[in-house]
């Protein structure tokens, strides 16, 4: 992995650093479009980097691995019983393993600016502090969709036996994937902003993560200041937000809680990474 | 000649050195930096060049060596670094070395506060940062901090709005989740609080997916409307907690498992979860000889739960009064004529299943037909009707009335005397017993060789209706056929009045046939005795009343008759499609079967069609899943690690 593909994508990118109409008119479309342009150099050079990098690789393999095995016995066992084999339950397999692998992409994202030195260099160029957190947002969660593209193979196989799968389905439990795991990646980048040590930031991402999994399971019984706090816990959990998804329904809710967990994540990746100005 | 747009200022710059010679002589120097490093590290370089690559451009052109002019592109090249930033960076460090900090000074700042900086030596330029006191750091921490305070409320305030305002779309695309307009319409009319009770034991697996199927559409209701709340007591919590349950709720806790209660106010309804589903059997017999349902054939649980909705909001529960005093079999426990022979069952079912009230007429007490009456049932009388008491019926009927009579065939004949007062409603009751040898419509298929003539030609007398008439009583039967057992023929008249709407609602087969001479017991059909099948086996009778409102509003009355009643005995309850008949007969006099008339969901089959056996294609499976794409993906990270490494 180059260890300062942001600097570098910084040094290399022409659409910001030489952008006579930003510097000339600075009008709203301008630096809109500059904007853009800047967060699209950025993602990409972030995006080569993972796949140019074993990294990609060395978490994909496990994971195709394991939900390989999962898939194979849930088949073998749906085939011997002449039944069912329900790619919602299967695909719902993807948020837990989502834990895992989300500290696992955004760790290094910028402890390992930090560690390297190329941090204050991406901090004190001419690149807003949104378009690099927004950039590495948005290229991990470009690889997460990237490592659920394999699940295709799973549903043709199923639909090669008959098996008739429900497509409106799976491609709700894929978007609520993809917002649930967005969480984590958002929630990963702040933890990855606050230290320079990429364990630091894996670890200390994950036991965060595990948390908001077990608050679903907080139950005090209390209503104090007429509140039912049963309700407020569940609605705080991630997963329960997730169940609607899995089962093939889109809920308001859901998605205004997953985005506004994104967002708030985010924003608070973007002020870690502008305290180091002012700190 | 060397060209490159670098920023403007240091273009200007260069060219104040003044002289050609001087000019190409200072960007050579750079350049060399940049290659032997002498000039200072990357980092220092590009952060030199940095601030001033937005500003305005100017094209530098200076004769240079082409071969260090090469030496340098191809520098940039493999290091993946833009060569105008760099030299930029270069000339800064040429022209002014104060603006180049060495890559230590950076460290230095990244790893010490605000003390350390104090201590260390004055960088030459020092960063604006470096220049703030403790105030200013302070104040923009607040800053920071109200901020994120700010945020936070929002995502508060943001998640408390989307979960007071929210809308579901199904994704499904055979919309499982999606309640009907006739649902979402009764839903957001609803003004009195509705609760609906689960409490789930499933005993099989269809059980099991039946259950869950019904907690989504529950979901959906609660989802529907703030007036419905659904509340599931878990079943293996201790009896009196669960007792507790129902009684904070008000409720009456049912005697079994896996019922839905739908309750409002002090009214409830009870919708057994066999009623929310079509089962079906397979291979099976209708469940009589064992095995049970194996699948899921149709779930009609929303048509079911909408229509109870709606009859606990009824303002006034329906009356249903059963004739007593002419040996009928008896309303209250197992009694009348026999174990077990009483209708008891059938009672409970329509006061908390139906929420009717269910209540005796004795018409030798009292003559005429209560007014409240809304449905009268006669259930197999074992002594004759009076002439004054058939007129009350005739007379109760004549203004609207509705009328079920369940018949058996007798030794005597006309026991009760209805065999002439239906006539005059356009039913012709044959008084023998309906034969039924077809094996698809035989309850007992497998008969046992040597067995008595006696039990094969009983057998022969027990049979389903496989055969049923377009009509809302007969269409909703579905796969529960109902069983009969040693009934009689009920057809329409041959001479009918025209007014009287008589629609035949299930038929036996063609190969059955009826015999009136009782005292035969062949189980073949005796020309000249018997009369060959397909007989009819119940009707259904509509007379619009003449001068009593036109259109949807005319009164009329309704008549269903059943040539058998078996079907609400206790010691039927239960059993496969027992009292389907009777209740969607009852529903049908009632008028309420169009209450909510939603249609069945085919649950689309997901199952694999792999042949336990076909181990060949469970190995493919396998090496495409567990090996195959986990192996392409190894081979893609060793081929970039491979490629990198050289």
């Amino acid at each position: 992995m180059e260890a300062s593909s942001s600097a570098a994508a910084v040094a290399a990118a022409p659409a910001f650093a030489s952008n006579p109409a930003r510097a000339r008119a600075g009008t709203f479309g301008s630096v809109v479009g500059s904007f853009f342009r800047q967060l699209l150099t950025l993602t990409w050079r972030e995006l080569t980097a993972y796949f140019f990098s074993p990294m990609a690789y060395v978490i994909l393999t496990p994971l195709l691995l394991f939900t390989g095995y999962i898939f194979f016995i849930s088949f073998r066992e749906a085939s011997q019983q002449a039944g069912a084999l329900e790619m919602r339950h299967f695909i719902s397999l993807f948020n837990f393993l989502g834990m895992f692998v989300a500290p696992l992409l955004t760790m290094r994202l910028l402890a390992e600016e930090k560690k390297s030195g190329t941090f204050e260099m991406l901090v004190t160029a001419p690149v807003s502090d949104v378009g690099i957190v927004l950039s590495k947002y948005i290229a991990s969660v470009l690889l997460w969709i990237f490592f659920l593209l394999p699940g295709a193979v799973y549903v043709w196989i199923l639909k090669k036996f008959g098996a008739n799968p429900e497509y409106g389905s799976i491609l709700c439990n894929y978007v609520g994937l993809i917002l649930l795991v967005g969480v984590f990646l958002a929630e990963g980048i702040l933890f990855s902003a606050f230290t320079g040590n990429q364990i630091v930031a894996g670890i200390s991402s994950f036991i965060a993560l595990f948390l908001l999994y077990l608050v679903g399971y907080v139950k005090p019984n209390s209503n104090w200041a007429g509140v039912d706090w049963n309700e407020v816990f569940k609605f705080m959990s991630l997963f329960n937000h997730y169940q609607n998804f899995e089962k093939g329904v889109y809920d308001t809710r859901d998605i205004v809680y997953f985005a506004s967990l994104i967002v708030f994540f985010l924003f608070l990746a973007v002020k870690v990474v502008e305290s180091r100005r002012w700190r | 000649m060397f060209e490159m747009e670098l920023p403007a200022s240091l273009v200007d710059d260069v060219h104040k050195l003044g002289a050609e010679a001087a000019r190409a002589e200072c960007v050579a120097a750079a350049l060399k930096g940049v290659l032997d490093g002498s000039g200072g590290d990357r980092k220092s370089l590009m952060e030199a060049a940095l601030p001033r690559m937005e500003g305005a451009k100017a094209r530098l052109s200076v004769e240079l060596d082409a071969k260090l002019v090469q030496e340098y592109q191809a520098f940039c090249e493999h290091k993946d670094l833009r060569p105008d930033v760099l030299l930029a960076g270069a000339l800064v460090g040429k022209l002014h070395p104060a603006e180049l900090r060495p890559a230590a000074a950076h460290a230095q700042d990244a790893a010490g506060g605000a003390s350390s900086q104090a201590a260390a030596p004055p960088a030459p330029a020092p960063a604006p940062v470096a220049e703030w006191g403790f105030l200013q750091r302070l104040a923009t921490a607040s800053n920071v901090l109200i901020q994120t305070v700010i945020a936070l409320l929002l995502v508060v305030a943001t998640g408390y709005l989307a979960h007071r305002h929210y809308h579901r779309f199904d994704g499904t695309w055979t919309r499982d989740y999606s309640l009907s307009d006739k649902t979402h319409q009764l839903l957001a009319n609803l003004k009195k609080p509705v609760v609906i009770v689960t409490q789930w034991m499933p005993e099989t697996q269809l059980q099991v997916e039946v259950i869950e199927k019904v907690k989504d559409l529950l979901e959906e209701y609660a989802h529907g409307s703030a007036q419905v709340k659904v509340k599931d007591i878990p079943a293996l919590i201790n009896p009196k907690a669960a007792e507790k349950a129902f009684q904070d709720l008000g409720l009456k806790q049912p005697e079994k498992f896996n019922d839905v209660i739908i309750a409002c106010g002090d009214r409830q309804k009870t919708a057994s979860l066999d009623s929310l589903y079509e089962a079906d059997y397979g291979g099976g017999q209708f469940g009589m000889m064992g095995g049970g349902p194996q699948t899921m054939k149709a779930f009609k649980a929303e048509e079911a739960l909408t229509s109870s909705i709606q009859n606990v909001m009824q303002d006034r529960r329906p009356c249903l009064y059963f004739l007593q005093g002419h040996k009928e079999p008896s309303l209250e426990d197992a009694g009348g004529r026999g174990e077990q022979d009483g209708i008891s069952l059938l009672k409970q079912k329509l006061e908390s299943g139906e929420n009717w009230d269910v209540k005796a007429w004795s018409s030798r007490t009292e003559r005429a037909v209560p007014d409240e009456c809304d449905c009268l049932a006669i259930v197999d009388p074992g002594q004759k009707l009076l002439p004054e008491e058939l007129d009350s019926v005739r007379k109760y009927l004549e203004r609207g009335g509705r009328l079920l009579c369940l018949l058996e065939p007798s030794r005597e004949r006309d026991v009760a005397g209805l065999e002439v007062f239906l006539r005059t409603w356009g039913v012709e009751v044959t008084n023998g017993y309906v034969i039924e040898p077809s094996r698809k419509a035989r309850l007992v298929v497998e008969v046992a060789p040597g067995m008595a003539d006696a039990r094969i030609y009983q057998d022969l007398l027990k049979f389903v209706a496989r055969d049923y008439g377009h009509h809302p009583i007969s269409e909703k039967l579905g796969a529960a056929p109902p069983m009969f057992w040693q009934a009689c023929g009920v057809d329409k008249l041959a001479s009918a009045p025209p007014e009287l709407e008589v629609t035949p609602l299930a038929k036996s087969t063609a190969e059955s046939f009826i015999r009136t001479n009782l005292s035969l017991e062949s189980d073949r059909l005796v020309p000249g005795e018997d009369r060959a099948g397909p007989i009819s086996l119940a009707v259904a009778v509509e007379k619009k009343l003449a001068g009593a409102g036109d259109g949807a509003g005319q009164r009329k009355a309704r008549l269903v008759v059943i040539g058998n009643s078996i079907q609400v005995r206790d010691w039927c309850q239960g059993r496969f499609g027992a009292s389907d008949l009777v209740l969607n007969s009852m529903r049908w006099l009632l008028e309420q079967e169009h209450m909510i008339s939603i249609e069945a969901k085919k649950p689309e089959s997901h199952k694999l069609s792999v042949e336990s056996n076909e181990m060949e294609n469970l190995v493919w499976v396998r090496n495409v899943s567990l090996f195959g794409m986990p192996l392409c993906s190894a081979l893609f990270g060793f081929a970039v690690w491979f490629l990198r490494r050289r």
